[in-house]
């Protein structure tokens, strides 16, 4: 016979033994294709807002420039813009201005910026999905701010960003200069921050170097550190909930494994049957292993679909808050699937192979056991 | 299954390339930093350019204020002194 012949047999009679005790089965490929929905979920999550943000920040200042005063971040002087663009290596320098209204009535942080788009009129805005969802807002209309002396700013709203931006732009407000700087009253010559555009990566180190010759009181974050910042964060809120997850997943294990471990009599009367008739111990362990490998793979395809469901297609409902973030203005995007084999290995690695192992152990020990001990145990 | 899943997600990764180019433009031309998760603090709406202490600058011994805070590792390049 040959050997996928044999293993072909050995899958069948694997099938026939799980149908026969298919109570203990089921209720075990339940509770396994749960978990396994829960860890795949996580992964999926924090691998879809990993990837996301890495394509989206690839659009972000090379170097950032941002000037301290007493550990805090304070606005830094125009006149820093120049020096910093004569630096071998710089595309460009530009002054950014931007802060945070903390709108009282609805209690939520506006993220106010400046641009010098020659769309925006004096006076208009352009406006996050996040905000017109909030102030009722749309192109046409107009929004109104208190001011800082308290009396209220009338806004017109020149445009809305549109919905696939809400991960970036939810929450912003865009204005021409002059207003932000009336808005907040920031005099002219000073800005929130500097950013540089330097194209050549080997170049950057070199370039942040001399950034901090020349502004000795300051502080220089390069777009890798806020990539990194980001894969931290993701990896860090699915470790939480991971940690969580741990528990049940220990639980899971040692049931399996007490399960297997205290094998029902009749599966002890199989085993030494097969062993009485002629079975090695080698098939023997085959056809246990067939057994997991069926309750297992089971698993982890319900419980892998389930997961892509639930994060892909009804937005990750159980834990979005946790994964995505929490607020009162909570941006709207649905997570791009990010699947690939990298993470279906993960996920079988985790979920699978610890399952095989308490599984066939237990098997392996009572089918090294002698037949006629096994049968009168049975 | 599990290929139609991966096909599937490929898929739908390609039909986002547009919708993704419209933003990757907007960050581009406002020079966005940080993604929009949590607005509800400076420090956890944009964690990238947050001051070391900034979830505690209140007053000193303050503690984060931001519910956000508990779910938000502080990026390691704060952690190192």
């Amino acid at each position: 016979m040959t050997f996928i012949a044999r293993h072909r047999r050995l899958l069948t009679l694997a099938c026939s033994a799980i149908l026969r005790h298919r109570t203990r089965h089921v209720s075990i490929l339940l509770v396994y294709t749960a978990l396994v929905f829960l860890f795949a979920s996580v992964v999926f999550c924090v691998e879809a807002l990993k990837r996301e943000a890495r394509l989206l920040l690839q659009g972000a200042p090379e170097i950032v420039v941002q000037r301290l005063v007493a550990g805090r971040h304070e606005p830094i002087p125009a006149e820093l813009v120049e020096p910093l663009r004569r630096i071998p290596g710089v595309q460009r320098a530009a002054g950014r201005l931007w802060g945070y209204h903390f709108d009282e009535e609805r209690r939520v942080n506006f993220t106010l910026i400046a641009s010098e788009d020659p769309r925006l009129a004096p006076r208009a805005v352009a406006v996050g999905r996040g905000v017109a969802r909030l102030l009722g807002a749309e192109a046409g209309g107009r929004i109104a701010l208190r001011g800082r002396g308290g009396e209220e700013v009338s806004f017109a709203v020149a445009e809305v960003f549109p919905s696939a931006s809400e991960l970036v732009a939810a929450d912003l407000i865009e204005m021409p200069q002059e207003d932000l700087r009336a808005f907040f009253g920031i005099p002219e010559g000073l800005y929130t921050d500097i950013t540089l555009r330097v194209a050549n990566e080997n170049e950057r180190r070199v370039v942040a170097s001399k950034v901090r010759g020349l502004v000795p009181d300051g502080r220089v974050i390069l777009r890798e550190e806020i990539a990194r910042t980001y894969e931290e964060l993701f990896d860090w809120r699915g470790g939480v909930l991971l940690a969580v997850f741990a528990s049940l997943a220990a639980s899971f294990l040692l049931l399996a494994w007490s399960q297997a471990a205290g094998l029902e009599e009749e599966e002890k009367r199989e085993i030494g049957l097969l062993k009485a008739v002629g079975w090695e111990l080698s098939e023997v362990l085959a056809l246990k292993t067939w057994e997991a490998i069926t309750v297992s793979l089971t698993a982890f395809l319900l419980g892998t679909a389930l997961a892509y469901l639930h994060v892909f297609a009804a937005g990750a409902f159980l834990f979005a808050s946790l994964m995505k973030g929490w607020s009162v203005l909570y941006p709207r995007f649905a997570l791009d699937p990010a699947l690939d084999l990298p993470q279906v290995t993960l996920i079988v690695s985790v979920a699978v192979v610890p399952f095989l192992l308490a599984s066939v152990i237990p098997s392996w020990r009572a089918a090294a056991t002698e037949p006629d001990r096994l049968l009168r145990q049975a | 299954m599990l290929l139609a899943l991966l096909l599937h997600a490929a898929w739908l990764h390609r039909a986002a390339g547009h919708a993704r180019s419209e933003t990757l433009r907007l960050v581009e031309r406002l020079e966005l930093t940080d993604l929009c998760l949590f607005p509800g603090a400076p420090h956890t709406r944009h964690p990238s350019l947050a001051d070391r202490h900034s979830a505690f600058h209140h007053h000193p011994t303050a503690l984060d204020l931001a519910p956000a805070g508990l779910l938000l590792g502080p990026p390691s390049r704060l952690r190192t002194p």
